[in-house]
């Protein structure tokens, strides 16, 4: 009953951490583009913002498919867990490179509306 | 060489990343349409532990339940290793079963795709000392 405890609260500190990591990434990017002046960084901001975000919830599905066939142990979930954390920060920086690179012509930020939310 | 070659498949990119975003819009519609009965019978210990029970219900992570739910009705020997019964898909309509089948390959294909072109162009950028 005590070790049942135990898996509730660290469920419970694991949804908490997948609310701050997501909350916390989109409001940082928010953030970062209400405090910049310049256009073309509050595109690679958005850019890198959504990409690393849009990754992060991919993986999570892609891993899913692979859990209901491979009940993980703890060594392997935090290698899980650390290879996604990397794939979602490479993922991010590269795309925010790939827009500086060809697409710093589309207004993204604009475009989209997200100048009104992010002010 | 030039950079200028790897002009679409820099577009490829922000297509496959424009698409798999397209892909979580619809798993966020399937997750509401996943047989409660295939939840309730399979999702439970001791198939699952009391962890991933716990984890894997409501928000933020319940999606990735979704998942196993669809390759459990789209592959019905994928449980094994967990004890699930190979008849397991049975309880879920056909039209899940089968659009589990595709969609999970649709998806699988283009993260394996969007994963790869990323590296061939991060390598590349690298080459040319872009990124």
């Amino acid at each position: 009953m005590q070790n049942a405890d135990k898996l509730t609260k660290l469920a419970s500190y694991g949804k908490y951490g997948g609310y701050i990591l997501a909350g916390v990434g989109l409001a940082a990017g928010c953030v970062q583009i209400a405090n910049e002046d310049n256009q073309q960084k509050k595109n690679e901001i958005f850019v890198e913002t959504i990409a690393s975000t849009t990754v992060g919830v991919v993986v999570g599905w892609a891993v899913g498919v692979f859990l209901v066939s491979n009940p993980v142990g703890w060594g392997t979930a935090l290698v899980l867990a650390a290879g996604t954390a990397a794939v979602i920060y490479i993922a991010g920086e590269f795309a925010q490179s790939v827009y500086t690179t060809k697409g710093s012509k589309v207004d993204l930020v604009t475009g989209l509306g997200v100048n009104s939310i992010c002010r | 060489m030039s950079i200028e070659l790897f002009r679409y498949p820099t577009y490829l990119f922000f297509i496959l990343l424009l698409t798999s975003m397209a892909c979580l819009v619809f798993i966020f519609i399937i997750h509401f349409f996943v047989p409660k009965v295939m939840i309730k019978t399979y999702f439970k210990e001791p198939y699952f532990s009391l962890l991933e029970i716990k984890l894997f219900t409501g928000p933020p992570y319940a999606y990735m339940r979704t998942a196993m739910m669809m390759r459990l009705a789209g592959w019905p020997d994928c449980g094994k290793n967990r004890g699930i019964p190979v008849t397991a898909h049975e309880v879920c309509p056909v039209w899940f079963q089968v659009l589990s089948r595709v969609f999970i390959r649709i998806f699988l294909t283009i993260v394996a795709l969007f994963l790869f072109v990323g590296v061939v162009l991060a390598i590349a950028f690298t080459a040319f000392g872009v990124w």
